[in-house]
């Protein structure tokens, strides 16, 4: 009787052992099996499975099993040319997938060097890594908030006492300033800062001096305030001169003009003075521990951190909260520089800019979707085009090719294709959406990576990435068909086949879930548009002004003309500037917006009166006493009668004398706030405000900045028609559903193109169907709706759920970020359906054409 | 030399091979150790140093005609090579150097 050795252990063998060896080894394990088998076979079976275990030597193992031996280094480039001769061959669907793949990887590249640039931003201060802001942890209610501002004197405290610390500055910001050079007047921002400034940051000093910050009347500017202000003369010398609010102008010299590295620095200076004015300026007061600076920087010296001052600290902060009991600081944190940016979204007044993760997160998951969905367009379309390859597929096996040669040969194929996407994408990032992305944001994204390292693992794992995901469920499904199934033509594949179908309904249900959310955003910005501002925003228009003399000049002006209905003079203006203030009502204490203003403001703001009266201006009472609430804060306070309440605030005791309508001075996407309302005198005023008749305020918009230079020759002209105050949400919301338009036009493109690659490629394989059926007299709608039912069910079904998930996304948006319930119209499911139609049928009649075209007998003809 | 060392185990496959000729192949060059000195050697032990001399250039190997047994599966026979014989031969001769000058007394343990 003949013995055989277990199979598994002889598999085994097989599997691990070199061609070459196997014999002579399989031969003297078969011999010792057999001798031994005589006697007894289950030794034989151990001692085999022994002798099989022991032959497991490195030696003895396969080395040309991995297709990327030196033998198959030829067939590499065979396969690269067959790669590129498919591409070639069927440059239609070849195109619409590069096509997909590119914009896809566009708007990957254009993301990621969003988020790239941002997370490198401050990385090019030399001493970055020993620069630390100091965060302050103020109490505020329950909670702790993290401010950017710190005690003034904490800084020279420390460099003072401890010698870890090699330098610090702090930086104070001044805003809304009108700076002069001739006849050129801005409005702008200076930051004041120690004269260490450019020893703690790496800004260069493109001209002048190394010092700039040593007399007290410098200033540093940045080079596009240099260009802005002298063209291109040389800026070194010459005199600025500044109001500083009410007073005198003062005038300074400009010492050296500094690159601020607008792409590379989270913070943007225009214009550096020395602190030493700003201390002189704030006069004696400054030096107190209740006086904060907005921001200060210690650089530390080589290996030193800032723990070392944690003995210190309590010290200052005692004193610092006996000075200020508004704001109790708990602790300071030391937050490294190159973290300030990715924070600042979490910290009050910080001075870089900021980039809430949360958009980070929505933007990278849209376009890792695109991504995503590009690829399963390929995969759908690879897949139908196997059928044309199938009797390739099968000589290659019949003729030795293994599974993964087949394998191998459509991964490189593929890789081809990807790597022509990926240039033609980046192509794509560089001309058209890095630009467009520039000029939809006001941000400047260059076309750079932080290190060639990160460009290089971009690119690399972005090309690895698409050609796993694309080519490995194609490239494993097509090796696996059986050789002589093939060739015999009984093999069945494709389109027909559910993972097809649902991929192709993945893309659908996705493409339509962003076409309906980007459409509810935009009805979103118009229901914003046509929302109701609590007053009458038309034919207003206000204008900053400083001081008495001014509001009287204006008045003046305004007054002679007859379509003026009324003006009026204020502290602070709805939507431009307001304050918020602790007020007390008996026993109530809560923080309420304030506006103090003139007589007229209310009136000529179109402000709607609910109960009461206005102020009016032969009142006495009403200067001092009198002010007017909004409608929230009577609900705030619980007031069944409003009129007569007394408020207090200030220290002065106030009485309710009206109530008007809640009105929107923040953006809408906040709850409506208290606010009140009581008169100033005129010499406080800041603002000018003008009411028209219907129609005529551009005339008298015109008329008063052409009396501008007149009216105020140090003050930059700032005026604005009062739709403008909400004019940057408005500019907001437009980018995003820009953006959004963008990405479900890009989405619907994709799916589409998988739907044309599926369609043509099955009317390929049913080409002499179709032309039997013609010859029997089928009509062409017939065609039609053989080739487009199949799909219809698919687009339908994803259509019915795409719809669901875009409403129930944006209905989640609204709950999360606005507070006032918004209407969820019907008609962008009608919108999406129309285009659902049209897409379907012009992609499916595209393809029956071409058979309604095509001479059924030259096709049944063919082979 | 390095590379032309012979250890003990090589030496004793070479002899056999040579015994063997011209049939030594890997079973029956184990087998014939066995037999003569009594050691039992693993299957792929034997494989190991018949191709780790065959790499040193001791010996050549071919494959045999198929027979009937193993399931039709050729032996890989092996041959001495010249450099092997020289090999044999010198190791050979440096025992038996060695050996003579061995002082007769020391081998003379009886009458210690």
């Amino acid at each position: 009787m003949k013995h055989t050795p277990p199979k598994w252990a002889d598999k085994f063998l097989a599997w691990y052992c070199r061609a070459d060896l196997l014999e002579e080894i399989q031969g003297d394990a078969y011999e010792l099996y057999e001798r031994t088998a005589k006697k007894s076979k289950r030794k034989a079976d151990l001692l085999f499975i022994w002798n099989v275990l022991r032959f497991f030597r490195l030696r003895n193992m396969q080395r040309k099993r991995t297709p990327f031996a030196i033998s198959n280094i030829g067939m590499l480039k065979s396969y690269f040319r067959s790669g590129l001769r498919n591409i070639t061959r069927n440059l239609a669907h070849s195109s619409i997938n590069i096509a997909g793949l590119a914009l896809a990887i566009g708007c990957c590249i254009s993301i990621f060097l969003l988020i790239d640039s941002f997370y490198d931003l401050d990385s090019f201060h030399q001493k970055g890594d020993r620069t630390y802001l100091a965060v302050s942890h103020v109490k505020a209610g329950d909670d702790t908030e993290r401010w950017a501002r710190s005690p003034y004197l904490m800084g020279p405290a420390l460099m003072a006492e401890h010698s870890a610390v090699e330098t610090m500055t702090r930086i104070q910001k001044l805003g809304d300033l009108s700076v002069r050079y001739e006849t050129h007047v801005f409005n702008e921002t200076l930051w004041c800062v120690d004269s260490t400034f450019f020893d703690v940051f790496s800004y260069p000093i493109v001209n002048g001096a190394r010092q700039p910050l040593n007399d007290k009347y410098s200033i540093v500017i940045s080079e596009e305030k240099a260009i802005q202000y002298f063209g291109y003369d040389n800026p070194i010398g010459k005199e600025l001169s500044v109001k500083f609010n009410d007073s005198q102008p003062i005038v300074f010299r400009v010492s050296a003009v500094a690159d601020n590295k607008v792409n590379e620095s989270s913070m943007r200076f225009t214009f550096l003075i020395p602190m030493e004015f700003w201390e002189s300026y704030r006069g004696e007061q400054y030096a107190s521990w209740g006086t904060w600076s907005r921001s200060t920087f210690i650089v530390m010296k080589e290996g030193q951190h800032p723990s070392v001052f944690n003995k210190t600290l309590p010290a200052y902060q005692t004193l610092q909260n006996a000075a200020n009991e508004k704001f109790q600081v708990r602790e300071v944190e030391w937050l490294p520089l190159a973290a300030v940016a990715a924070n600042s979204y979490d910290i009050v007044d910080c001075l870089s800019w900021d980039l809430h993760p949360a958009t980070i997160i929505v933007i990278s998951t849209i376009v890792v979707f695109l991504l995503l969905l590009a690829c399963f367009n390929y995969m759908n379309v690879s897949i139908a085009s196997v059928s044309l390859r199938l009797k390739e597929i099968g000589i290659r096996k019949v003729i030795g090719g293994s599974k993964g040669q087949v394998v191998l040969q459509y991964m490189v194929e593929n890789l081809v294709l990807c790597s022509i996407a990926l240039i033609a994408g980046t192509a794509l990032a560089y001309f058209f959406l890095v630009p467009a992305f520039n000029s939809l944001y006001p941000i400047t994204v260059p076309f750079s990576f932080s290190s060639t390292s990160t460009m290089l693992l971009f690119f690399g794992g972005m090309l690895f990435i698409i050609a796993i995901i694309s080519g490995a469920y194609p490239s494993l499904y097509v090796s696996s068909f059986n050789a002589i199934r093939i060739l015999k033509g009984n093999e069945k594949f494709g389109s027909k086949s559910l993972f097809s179908k649902t991929m192709l309904g993945f893309q659908f249900t996705i493409s339509f879930a962003t076409i309906i959310f980007s459409l509810l955003s935009v009805s979103n910005r118009d229901y914003f548009e046509t929302k109701d501002w609590g007053y009458d925003y038309r034919d207003i228009a206000y204008f900053p002004i400083h001081g008495k003399e001014q509001y009287h000049v204006l008045s003046n002006l305004v007054s002679q003309q007859k379509d003026v209905l009324s003006y009026a003079g204020s502290a602070s203006h709805v939507g431009d500037e307001d304050e918020l203030t602790s007020i007390q009502s008996g026993e109530k204490e809560m923080q309420a917006t304030r506006f103090p203003v003139g007589v007229a403001y209310a009136e000529t703001m179109n402000l709607r009166i609910k109960e009461g009266r206005l102020f009016t201006s032969d009142s006495e009472a009403d200067a001092r006493t009198a002010i007017v609430v909004n409608e929230a804060l009577v609900k705030k306070m619980g007031w069944a009668d409003a009129l007569g309440q007394s408020v207090s605030f200030h220290g002065s005791e106030f009485e309710v004398i009206g109530v008007v309508q809640d009105f929107y001075f923040e953006d809408f996407d906040k709850v409506m706030q208290p606010a009140l309302m009581h008169l100033v005198p005129e010499n406080e005023f800041t603002y000018f405000v003008v009411k028209s008749a219907p129609g005529e305020i551009e005339n008298v918009v015109a008329l008063v900045k052409n009396s501008w230079p007149s009216i105020a020759p140090d003050d930059a002209y700032l005026g604005n028609n009062q739709q403008e105050v909400f004019g940057s949400f408005y500019r907001g919301t437009q980018s995003d559903s820009k953006i959004m338009y963008f990405i479900s036009i890009i989405a619907l493109t994709l799916a589409c193109m998988g739907l044309f690659g599926l369609v043509s490629y099955n009317l390929s394989r049913r080409l002499k169907e179709f032309s039997i059926r013609k010859i029997f007299g089928a009509k062409t709608f017939n065609i039609f709706r053989l080739m487009s039912e199949e799909y219809i069910v698919v687009v339908a079904s994803s259509f019915v759920i795409g719809s669901a998930l875009g409403y129930y996304f944006m209905a989640q948006l609204h709950v999360a970020v606005y507070p006032d319930k918004m209407p969820l119209p019907q008609w962008p499911v009608l919108i999406t359906l129309a285009l659902m139609i049209a897409s379907v049928l012009i992609t499916v009649a595209s393809q029956v054409y071409r058979v309604v075209k095509e001479n059924p007998v030259v096709t049944l003809k063919s082979e | 030399m390095k590379g032309t060392y012979l250890g003990e185990l090589e030496e004793l496959v070479l002899l056999t091979v040579g015994i063997l000729y011209p049939e030594a192949y890997g079973v029956g060059v184990m087998d014939e150790i066995e037999k003569q000195t009594n050691r039992s050697l693993n299957i792929s032990a034997v494989h190991a140093v018949l191709t780790r001399l065959e790499e040193k250039g001791f010996l050549k190997s071919k494959m045999s005609e198929p027979t009937e047994e193993r399931g039709g599966r050729r032996k890989r026979i092996f041959l001495l090579t010249a450099a092997g014989k020289r090999a044999l031969e010198e190791a050979n001769e440096m025992r038996n150097t060695l050996f003579n000058q061995i002082p007769r007394i020391a081998l003379q343990f009886q009458h210690i």
